[in-house]
């Protein structure tokens, strides 16, 4: 065991457990303005999605009026199934501009 | 949960997001909450910004702790891994360098080599990172190889790592090893193969390292990144043995030759379970014995059990694994059963019957796109082929009990590699005598 005696006691230098971890994506940037825009919603299919989505649509489209939510149930449901790039494909090929997804996904 | 998976892609540890309490995600909660955040939501799409904003890597630094002496610097030492979600919960040893070093001494490999990324954190898991988390478990240098091979078998897509980390079950790997290196180790295919051994250490260390790499550099924390409910006492050292190849009957193949490697060869078999069930009594010392064991045996795995549809249909997919002793193998031997005939067998007889309960589930697990089939055959098989079934003989000698390892539903299928032995391992068993004592005789 590595250690070094200092004045009163022991001194114990170890690893870090946790390993690196990389950044090599940046996060979108962000939309100024989400009226007019058209937003998708990506669910793992459980965690009550039926519900949480549907409130989430009904409180942003009060919220924003000229928006075009489209529903979760129009596109690819389940964790393997959004982690896709044909899900990816899909969003982009309906307009989105923005995406609302982890619904405990 | 959501900042792990953002840094597992390769984003910041950072993510646009509003966190609802979980029992907001139950039947018949309350979502009132969710018109009182959107604002909060419409924020996440709008005006957040990462706080990192440039590509890096960024490494952790090295951690000094002190006391008044070492027993004292030790427990300062596992108070702090432990507020920092550094620990299982149980001690650790300290992974100073000098530990690191001597375990680095049983991979032959620079320690900077990288096995791969850990989901859902993304930590980037090098050598030393594992060799830090052997040192944590108490391994010594000649379980690195068994380890490594373990850790790439588990970071192979077959086995979709990322489900076992952050699913609701209670997924853990089961690591089985063939070859020379399961004795030189001191790895238990025999008494008590699955659980605690002062005869045979190395699974417990070997599992823990593991399970500490799974925790720290994949970030499975539980309740916040592994959702697993009831998570399971195999989380803590796994289930880590070897197959009693000394104890196969001659004419039976051991697991490593099944999955492709030559006779002999060193290996380990990574497939992820969910528990077990020990099946008694059994033997085979007459057919009517044997076919009654057999029945039993699948009657065990008949069961309503969801975790076996997400691969029931998949041509790789295991249902699980048998284990089964050598007198019990041989049994079966001496009346003239192979490995493939207790196999037809077993999968003839574990088909589920037509129910509401497993409709219901079918339903379930299409919807969550886990697996595709518009026509269901009963009563329903738990593979698409016999051979799916994976037989292993491993436990204590005498016929009697057998077990039964369930997959868990998320993973693809096992995936095995070649244990790479490096060119000191004499030196290093020659250590391990010294320290241990000669090695269990067969």
């Amino acid at each position: 065991m590595e250690k070094e005696r200092i004045e009163q006691g022991v001194k114990l230098k170890v690893h870090n457990p946790g390993g690196s971890v990389e950044v090599v994506q940046s996060h979108a940037p962000r939309l100024t303005e989400l009226n007019g825009k058209t937003i998708g919603e990506l669910s793992n299919g459980v965690w009550e999605d039926q519900r949480t989505f549907e409130r989430i649509r009904g409180a942003l489209e009060r919220r924003l009026p000229d928006a075009k939510i489209i529903p979760f149930t129009e596109f690819p449901i389940g964790s393997e199934r959004i982690d896709s790039e044909s899900a990816i494909d899909l969003l982009l090929q309906r307009g989105c501009e923005a995406v609302i997804t982890g619904n405990a996904a | 949960m959501v900042d792990n998976a953002f840094a597992g892609m390769g984003f910041s540890a950072e993510s646009a997001k509003h966190a609802f309490p979980l029992k907001m995600f139950l039947p018949g909660s309350d979502l009132s909450p969710i018109e009182q955040n959107i604002d909060k939501v419409i924020h996440g799409l709008t005006r957040w910004q990462p706080q990192r904003t440039k590509k890096a890597t960024v490494v952790p630094a090295a951690i000094t702790v002190e006391g008044r002496d070492c027993a004292d610097a030790l427990d300062r030492l596992n108070a702090l891994f432990i507020r920092n979600l550094w620990s299982d919960g149980l001690p650790i040893l300290p992974p100073t360098e000098q530990r690191v070093s001597w375990l680095m001494t049983g991979t032959g490999l620079p320690r900077q080599k990288v096995l791969g990324k850990v989901l859902p954190r993304g930590g980037i898991a090098t050598l030393e990172t594992i060799a830090t988390a052997a040192a944590m478990a108490g391994c010594r240098p000649e379980y690195m190889p068994v380890l490594l091979a373990a850790l790439e078998a588990i970071l192979d897509p077959l086995v979709y790592h990322q489900h076992m980390q952050s699913t609701t079950g209670n997924a853990h790997p089961a690591v089985i090893v063939n070859g020379a290196v399961a004795r030189d180790i001191r790895l238990n295919s025999g008494y008590g193969c699955l659980g605690p051994s002062p005869v045979y250490p190395a699974g417990a260390s070997i599992g823990r390292a593991i399970r500490l790499v799974l925790l720290n550099v994949g970030g499975a924390i539980p309740g916040s990144a592994s959702m697993s409910i009831h998570g399971g006492p195999a989380r803590y050292t796994g289930l880590v043995f070897a197959e009693d190849e000394a104890g196969l009957p001659a004419d039976w193949q051991p697991l490593n030759m099944e999955r492709g490697f030559g006779r002999g060869s060193n290996s380990v078999t990574v497939l992820v379970t969910s528990g077990g069930t020990e099946v008694w009594e059994g033997a085979a010392l007459d057919e009517k014995e044997a076919l009654d064991t057999l029945f039993d045996f699948a009657g065990s795995m008949r069961v309503p059990y969801g975790g076996y549809f997400a691969n029931a249909f998949n041509p790789v997919g295991a249902p699980g694994i048998v284990l089964m002793a050598r007198t019990t193998a041989q049994g079966y031997a001496n009346l003239g059963w192979s490995k493939d005939r207790i196999r037809q067998y077993l999968w003839e007889h574990s088909k589920l019957p037509d129910s509401p309960w497993l409709r219901r589930t079918l339903q379930a697990w299409a919807r969550r796109g886990m697996f595709v089939k518009d026509h269901i055959e009963y009563p329903m098989p738990l593979a698409v082929n016999p051979s799916n079934i994976m037989v292993v003989v491993a436990g204590g000698e005498q016929a009697g009990h057998s077990y039964w390892l369930q997959v868990h539903g998320g993973t693809v299928g096992p995936a095995s590699r070649e244990v790479a032995i490096p060119s000191n391992w004499n030196t290093l068993l020659a250590e391990a005598e010294q320290d241990l004592g000669p090695r269990p005789a067969l």
